[in-house]
């Protein structure tokens, strides 16, 4: 009866589960086997596809891993270290701090990349401050337009979004093995690496998994301040969708890029959990 | 500021605290005072919520700096050192235990980080878990404890460091009645085995004298008394102590002339000293039924009101004639006659086993 | 210009080129979709007034609602803005019924007619069509009829043709300036790959870019890399971007269109020109989806978008030109200015260009429209 019942209440969320996640997974799983006769899709079982994806866009997906790679990393680590403020140092300021955090993500993706142009222009305001101040004698170009801009902007975007998990398993750690840890003699560093980031683990990986996912899929960001040789994966999955209407190709490139990520994301996972597991 | 209390005794301090004061903003937590606590002691800081108890162990241990005064630990000046310069250990109340570490890993924790050689490191972690009844718990994560077990690994974590002082917070109070009694044993067992300086809180007047070689008593950020178990109960300076130590019926009265006179009594009864309001304490264990061949200095008649059952000792409240109700334990002998309860009967003590204040 | 107008051509994420490629995009992508849906099922309810769907870029629409004729006809259209016009082919597939009127482009359009995507339009409805310029009827002819039928009928024209910053840089005469040393990082291109493969194709010597042999496509994409890689600032993904990239003078000249020199606001002086390797000439029609239930509603749509007062809406509202010959007489001054209508035939010989669709299928030595798309992801690549 209680079974019964369970099911029942379940059932929404499976079905939504199925609808917006299993089902145009499969589907684009299954067309990217297929091929593109004259614009139309036709069935046919190939891997034709993920070889020219091996072949022309490799590059792209490495330099998409390594952008993303550094993207996620320098995200994470800030995160934590405003998520460690917050918990451990900022006492009745650290709710304030995390508010402010929260309210950027309400300007939207757009205006953060509006604004970083302002920013990062040749007469913007960090060249203009920076010639003014007389560090630089003429604006720095590769400021906008390059992958500096790209790794700026989309980390901007992502770090309230990385700061969530990372605050809430901050927050589920408690005082008193800290204080043990300092008790039996461990230094401010050693409590951090044998004690705080062990037990946060799980938000760790859920703060990179997040920035990772986010910036290898993007291609908003590189279209808009990445210049003329930041394309991402995501631009060639977009371009072989909406210009090429080439749904098998895209299909067989995002599936290539994800599998790549996933393993990433894997070795990432152990990774950390060798390097913190208590010895 | 006043006058800082000297509870220093002499001997061979290990812990020496001098003008010692904890302020939160205009809030004393606790009162400047000199303590030392000797080597080999069990030193029970007793007292109810907020008495300053906690906050006194955790400048010993360094997690509090003090507002004013100066600690010294084996002849060394610790006031500015935080617990990881100082060798003592503390056990928390909720025992902090590390989730992600098994028990050996909790146990060796600090070992390692003193960097012991891997051999020692391992025979004195192996040692102490099997003192502390932890043998083959060795790989269990701290999830898949029970709460007394949960102890014994905060209590082997911090043994295993070898402290100085061992300091130990409330650490049996989440504990059930038998399980508390059983670790109470077996903390003497320890202390005694082991050696070494105890310092616990407690707000347990049973666990502290079932524990301590010397009792503080506090309240309100002071020490109000200290001594072993039975100066305490026996001599309680105050009828704080008197009431938070052991039960004690106190009785108001008034000398005057070196005669008491107490409303409640129907007795007068001498005592020296000067003219002032008195209170008599006086214990339950010392009131008797009243032998007709024996005198008593004071003697009274009341009606047996109720009657509990202990095991070993019966302890009533007797209603005096006037209203006043007196408690008093009797201890079981096979001979002895039980009274009922509404049966009226005379009840004695001697003055050399009560105890006259002078008003507060 | 007053400040608020310039915001309102700012706020326009009307291009030709492929893509606004925004989140925003992308969700007004999926709420045309859906649009689509409840429109088509609000149009069969509606008893007194007649929905329209109209399926284009923003702006484009202004022409067909010009005047009172929306009042008169009792007309309302529901808009489905685009940010890439290849979402026009997309939506036609998905269901062409459901599309009264769209402005596909214009390389499209016969594509489109043979993929049986479009109805031929019945020109006695559209009695406008005879007020056409002749000479622009000439140039689109060849790409908005088949067979003696009509698929698209002209309400505007322009070009994929070279802007300046007057004041940062001498008006270019060839698409080689922007290699100019003294431009260097200071140039920018637009995402537009037909534009592109035109400009540069005519550099290197094609007569018709659309029709380029592999060898050339090969010889165009390394121009192309070229000019990326030692050239531009970046490669902007709208118009709106380019518009950003003048204004902040990130760049000092360009590849753009006509009405971005007024886009671009009074703050800086953007000029066009046209290089003498001419530009990429479009005429920009109107189509409707095959089997639309509201065929004589959209031909009369189309109709006032011809009129003298859709097009002088539509030309002043957007800054673009007008198709009209009675219309032309009375443009405002900034328009005639920009777009010279006593030399049209000047225009379409020496400036611009217009052009074929691109083949389907390679016969082998000529590559496909794929090919090209392949290229141009070469370039970026590259």
């Amino acid at each position: 009866m209680q079974d019964q019942k369970t099911k029942i209440l379940l059932a929404p969320a499976a079905l939504v589960f199925t609808g917006l996640f299993v089902v145009p997974l499969s589907y684009f799983f299954v067309i990217s086997f297929w091929r593109i006769r004259l614009y139309k899709l036709v069935q046919d079982f190939s891997f034709s596809n993920y070889v020219s994806v091996f072949q022309e866009y490799m590059h792209a997906a490495v330099f998409t891993f390594f952008i993303s790679l550094t993207i996620a990393i320098v995200t994470t680590f800030l995160a934590f270290a405003i998520a460690y403020l917050v918990r451990f140092k900022a006492g009745r300021f650290g709710p304030f701090i995390l508010y402010i955090a929260m309210v950027t993500m309400f300007g939207g993706y757009l205006v953060k990349i509006y604004a970083w142009k302002t920013i990062l222009g040749t007469n913007g305001i960090l060249n203009s401050a920076m010639l003014w101040v007389g560090m630089i004698d003429e604006p720095l170009s590769w400021l906008l337009y390059s992958p500096v801009a790209v790794v700026l902007t989309l980390l901007h975007f992502l770090l309230p979004l990385a700061l969530l998990p990372l605050v809430g398993a901050l927050n589920s750690i408690t005082d008193d093995p800290i204080l043990v840890a300092r008790d039996l003699g461990a230094t401010g560093y050693r409590t951090l690496v044998d004690i705080i980031l062990p037990q946060c683990q799980p938000g760790i990986v859920s703060a990179f998994a997040l920035s990772f996912f986010i910036s290898a899929g993007d291609y908003v960001t590189p279209r808009l301040v990445g210049g003329p040789d930041t394309f991402m994966v995501g631009n060639f999955i977009e371009s072989q969708f909406v210009n090429r209407l080439n749904a098998p190709l895209g299909a067989a490139l995002a599936f290539s890029t994800l599998t790549i990520c996933l393993i990433a994301l894997a070795l990432f996972r152990i990774l950390l959990s060798r390097s913190l597991a208590p010895k | 500021m006043r006058e800082a209390k000297t509870s220093a005794t002499t001997g061979k301090a290990i812990v020496r605290m001098r003008g010692l004061s904890k302020s939160f903003g205009d809030n004393v937590a606790f009162h400047p005072h000199d303590l030392d606590i000797q080597e080999g002691e069990f030193l029970a800081l007793l007292g109810p919520s907020g008495c300053g108890k906690t906050t006194l162990l955790k400048m010993i241990g360094g997690f509090l700096a003090p507002t004013t005064g100066t600690i010294e630990i084996s002849g060394e000046d610790v006031t500015r050192y935080g617990p990881e310069k100082r060798r003592t250990n503390l056990v928390f109340q909720g025992y902090g235990l590390f989730p992600h570490m098994t028990v050996r890993q909790n146990v060796a924790y600090g070992l390692k980080l003193a960097q012991t050689p891997k051999k020692q490191m391992d025979e004195k972690t192996d040692r102490m878990l099997s003192l502390v009844h932890l043998d083959g718990y060795e790989n269990r994560m701290p999830q898949a404890l029970s709460g007394g077990q949960a102890q014994r690994v905060a209590l082997a974590r911090a043994l295993v460091m070898e402290p100085t002082v061992l300091l130990m917070d409330e650490c049996l109070s989440a504990l059930d009645l038998q399980l508390r009694k059983e670790m109470q044993d077996e903390l003497r067992t320890i202390h005694a085995a082991l050696g070494g300086t105890y310092v616990f809180v407690t707000h347990d007047q049973n666990e502290a004298m079932s524990l301590a070689t010397r009792i503080a008593v506090m309240k309100d950020g002071n020490i109000v008394q200290q001594g072993s178990a039975k100066d305490i109960y026996e001599n309680p300076a105050s009828r704080f102590v008197a009431g938070f130590v052991g039960e004690a019926n106190m009785i108001k009265g008034r000398r005057a002339g070196g005669q008491i006179h107490a409303p409640d009594l129907q007795c007068a009864v001498t005592s020296d000293g000067v003219d002032c309001d008195i209170t008599i304490v006086i214990r339950p264990d010392v009131i008797e039924f009243a032998n007709p061949e024996l005198q008593y200095d004071f003697a009274m008649l009341g009606t047996v009101q109720s009657k509990t059952y202990f095991g070993s000792h019966l302890s009533y409240d007797v209603d005096l004639d006037h209203g006043r109700t007196i408690k008093l334990t009797q201890t079981l002998s096979p001979a002895d006659s039980t009274p009922e309860v509404g049966q009226q009967l005379r009840i004695g003590w001697n003055a050399d086993r009560c105890k006259i204040l002078e008003a507060e | 210009m007053t400040t608020k107008e310039k915001k309102s051509t700012a706020g326009l994420i009307r291009t030709r080129s492929y893509v606004m490629p925004t989140r925003r995009g992308f969700m007004a992508g999926a709420a045309t979709t859906l649009g689509l849906g409840l429109a088509g099922g609000g149009a069969a309810r509606a008893q007194t007034t007649k929905n329209l769907n109209y399926l284009g870029w923003e702006g484009y629409d202004s022409f067909l609602e010009g005047g009172t004729f929306t009042e008169e006809m009792a007309l309302k259209l529901g808009k489905s803005y685009i940010s890439n016009s290849d979402e026009i082919i997309a939506k036609l597939r998905i269901d062409s019924s459901q599309v009264d009127l769209c402005t596909p482009y214009f390389i499209h359009d016969d594509f489109l007619a043979s993929q049986d995507l479009l109805e031929p339009l019945d020109l006695a409805k559209i009695p406008n069509f005879e007020k056409v310029d002749p000479i622009i009827r000439q140039y689109c002819e060849a790409n908005m009829s088949e067979a003696g039928l009509w698929y698209s009928v002209p309400m505007t024209y322009g070009s994929i043709c070279m802007m300046y910053n007057a004041k940062k840089a001498q008006k270019p005469t060839s698409w080689t300036d922007m290699l100019k040393e003294e431009y260097k990082g200071k140039i920018a291109i637009t995402n537009d790959y037909p534009g592109n493969f035109f400009a540069w194709g005519r550099v290197a010597g094609v007569e018709n870019p659309n029709r380029m042999t592999y060898k050339e496509l090969d010889t165009v994409v390394d121009l192309l890399i070229t000019l990326k890689k030692n050239h531009l600032r970046t490669i902007a993904s709208s118009y709106g971007e380019l518009i950003n990239l003048l204004a902040t003078e990130e760049v000092v000249m360009c590849q753009g269109w006509e009405p971005v020199s007024v886009w671009v606001g009074d703050d800086v002086d953007i000029r066009p020109a046209y290089p003498k390797e001419k530009s990429m000439g479009f005429i920009e029609g109107y189509s409707i989806g095959k089997g639309s239930s509201n065929i004589d509603a959209a031909h009369a749509a189309i109709n006032n978008g011809l009129s003298l007062e859709g097009q002088l809406a539509g030309a002043e509202a957007n800054t673009m030109p007008v198709v009209n010959i009675d219309a032309m007489p009375q443009v405002s001054d900034g328009n005639r200015a920009l777009y010279d209508y006593d030399n049209i035939e000047n225009y379409f010989t020496e400036r611009a260009t217009t052009v074929p669709m691109y083949p389907l299928e390679s016969d082998g030595v000529h590559a496909s429209w794929d090919d090209y798309q392949e290229a141009w992801e070469r370039v970026l690549k590259g």
